[in-house]
């Protein structure tokens, strides 16, 4: 079980290496600049749940219900990394 | 039981400070409970490249690190696509780099408690 943090959009060379590694069990958080992924066809493959920090997608001029992504505060974001032994990011 | 951290640079050796900074970092380690391993990808691999100096621009060498690895025994991998992406054919071999493929990256992560992407 890891905790994938994905930082920067689609076009950097590492986020989609983080992404394809997913496992099941693992679970993938976009933030900051991250949260562009929400509207790439890519997330669809995901093979492990995947969230976006609110804050940051809204702060980027989306709308909770543009995209089928679930939103969580830095609060949820503290509890996933306390619960994953692993970290990728 | 040691952790095992591996540190990720996909930045260029020349112009960016990284691929020095994971060495440097990872030799730190061994003084604590951590096993270290260093990946390069990306643009990363151009460190491996036996003419890459960046010293010619005046830019810290990454040769310097070569030393260190030796001693340490400190695993690096390099992914083998990226190498020829970026055209190294002459890989230095003073960094003792286990190539990879891309497809074998889930698997190398899987191997380590932290990877940590520079």
């Amino acid at each position: 079980m890891a905790l994938i943090l994905i930082k920067y959009g689609p076009d950097h060379p590492a986020e989609g290496v983080k992404l394809s590694s997913a496992r099941e069990g693992d679970c993938a958080v976009l933030v900051q600049n991250g949260v562009y992924w929400a509207a790439c066809d890519a997330l669809k493959d995901a093979k492990c749940p995947v969230y976006a920090i609110k804050d940051d997608f809204l702060a980027r001029g989306y709308e909770e219900e543009q995209l089928d992504i679930e939103l969580i505060d830095y609060d949820a974001l503290v509890e996933l990394i306390e619960r994953n032994e692993g970290f990728l990011g | 039981m040691s952790k095992k951290v591996l540190f990720v640079v996909y930045q260029s050796p020349v112009g960016s400070i990284w691929v020095n900074e994971a060495f440097r970092t990872a030799f730190g380690m061994y003084g604590e409970d951590v096993e270290p391993s260093i990946l390069l990808m990306s643009e990363g691999v151009v460190a491996l490249a036996r003419e890459c100096k960046p010293e010619k621009l005046g830019l810290l060498s990454v040769k310097m690190v070569q030393r260190y690895v030796k001693r340490y025994g400190t695993p690096v991998y390099a992914v083998g696509e990226d190498l020829d992406t970026y055209g190294v054919r002459d890989v230095d071999e003073g960094f003792s780099a286990q190539i990879i493929r891309k497809d074998e990256l889930p698997e190398l992560f899987r191997q380590h408690d932290y990877v940590i992407f520079m």
